[in-house]
């Protein structure tokens, strides 16, 4: 192992562990962001109702999705802000450099991600017992299935983590030129727009799809993975960069 | 009550946002709410282990390859105990005709009519239905059953009236969904509840003019 190697470890160590001291403000809104999710999702994510001789059936489903997809948008938000000014300013506390920098911030969000995915997999029990004993509500979840619980928590923080990275990109593009913070949202709204003019299917839905349509756990590990790894190499590149610059 | 939750996250979002642009929280206050956040989803997770539900039961494979109108007109419900009974009652009864009165029973609603083939001067009544959601759940049990009694040579049907089912499913996360192939496909299969008699073969019957008397299996 070499000398520069070893420093470079210890940096990213005792920058993760300060950034998760100095970026505790991001789990307060994490648990707030979660519990408004988890106020939304009282209402139910669909039903069915269905009515025939004097019978009428009325099924609500209950789940963790909206607490899900809270997380993502917080992880979305938590990856920019960490790479703006005041917080890049917490690593001139150490002898760093953007590497070191940009590593500890990947690790703070990896957790941040399983912290997100552990509580959003367990905010359904939550939504159970308010249904039970807040709207004397019986909300049938089946035995407990640990392998499955298991399972949502691994898929959640991939795509919480795979978020994460594409907001590290978005605030790393905004540090490099401010134009960004105009240029990704109309580039965004307006492939929706242009898709839609031209009645073809959005782009992004295509994207979408490309993860959330994989049904086999090793292939969208490795496609999300290398989603992941790749628009994080590009954020270090692009911040890296700017050590350059200024 | 659904005005009440609907209100319930706007009134907490505005004072979440207040709370969270009013207050900086320091690090000793956050690290308490994060253990009294995960506390209390623990605690959740173990209460939900105590909490009394009735589960459904999972669809039976051969509810899925049956039809239960198909089943009923063919007459052959009655050849097996299939799994869309929900209630059975036998009578002895030796009369030659038999009234059917009812109460509670919507216009036009049949009474199926099995004929057997041999005299056992038995009425056997049996009621069948089913509700099962296009996720695989069987929520029958939940029917309400009409009841139905004998006396001297009247057949009495009650039916439950109205019936309104409130079910509340809890899937998992979509993330996990994906992998195990599980989908929240909203829809419903209803049928009955349905009367079904089986009467020996020379018994006539006289029905209330709501009641429609289907002959099956002829």
């Amino acid at each position: 192992m070499s000398l520069s190697t070893a420093n470079l470890k210890e940096t990213v160590k005792k920058q993760y562990f300060f950034k998760l001291k100095a970026n505790i403000d991001a789990i307060s809104s994490l648990i707030g962001i979660q519990l408004i999710a988890v106020l939304f999702s009282l209402g139910g994510i669909g039903g069915s109702l269905s009515s025939s001789e004097g019978l009428r059936i009325d099924i609500n489903y209950y789940s963790a999705d909206v607490v899900l997809v809270f997380t993502m948008i917080w992880a979305l938000v938590t990856a920019i802000t960490i790479t703006t000014k005041p917080y890049r300013n917490h690593d001139f506390t150490f002898v760093t450099n953007r590497l070191s920098s940009s590593l500890s911030n990947i690790l703070f969000l990896l957790t941040g991600s399983l912290l997100g995915a552990v509580t959003a997999n367990l905010s359904r029990y939550l939504l159970q017992v308010i249904g039970y004993f807040v709207f004397d509500q019986q909300v049938y979840a089946g035995p407990f299935d640990f392998p499955i619980f298991i399972l949502g928590i691994i898929m959640s923080a991939l795509y919480i983590f795979c978020i994460s990275s594409i907001g590290y990109l978005i605030g790393a593009l905004v540090q490099v030129n401010k134009l960004f913070a105009i240029l990704v949202p109309v580039l965004i709204i307006g492939s929706i727009f242009l898709d839609a003019s031209i009645q073809k299917e959005l782009s992004l839905m295509q994207v979408f799809q490309f993860y959330v349509m994989e049904s086999n756990f090793v292939f969208f590990l490795i496609k999300i993975l290398v989603t992941t790894a790749l628009v994080f190499l590009a954020s270090i590149n692009i911040l890296n960069r700017m050590e350059v610059r200024r | 009550m659904t005005l009440f939750v609907s209100i319930i996250p706007i009134v907490i979002i505005l004072a979440v946002i207040l709370l969270f642009f009013r207050l900086k929280m320091n690090a000793k206050i956050t690290h308490w709410l994060l253990i009294i956040y995960l506390g209390v989803l623990l605690l959740s997770l173990c209460i939900s282990f105590f909490m009394k539900v009735d589960e459904p039961s999972v669809l039976v494979e051969e509810k899925q390859t049956t039809d239960l109108y198909e089943a009923l007109y063919s007459g052959e419900i009655s050849k097996n105990d299939t799994p869309y009974l929900l209630d059975k009652n036998s009578f002895e009864y030796s009369g030659e005709s038999l009234s059917i009165t009812t109460a509670n029973v919507e216009e036009g609603t049949s009474v199926f009519i099995e004929r057997k083939s041999v005299n056992d001067n038995l009425v056997e009544v049996r009621v069948y239905g089913n509700i099962v959601d296009t996720n695989g759940l069987d929520l029958s049990e939940k029917i309400l059953p009409p009841r139905v009694k004998l006396s001297e040579k009247t057949l009495a049907i009650t039916y439950p009236g109205a019936q309104e089912i409130k079910v509340a499913l809890m899937k998992n996360v979509f993330a996990s969904n994906q992998i195990t192939g599980d989908k929240i496909s909203n829809g419903v299969t209803t049928g009955g509840p349905i009367v079904y008699l089986r009467i020996p073969p020379s018994l006539e019957l006289k029905a209330d003019s709501a009641l429609s008397l289907t002959e099956v299996g002829k």
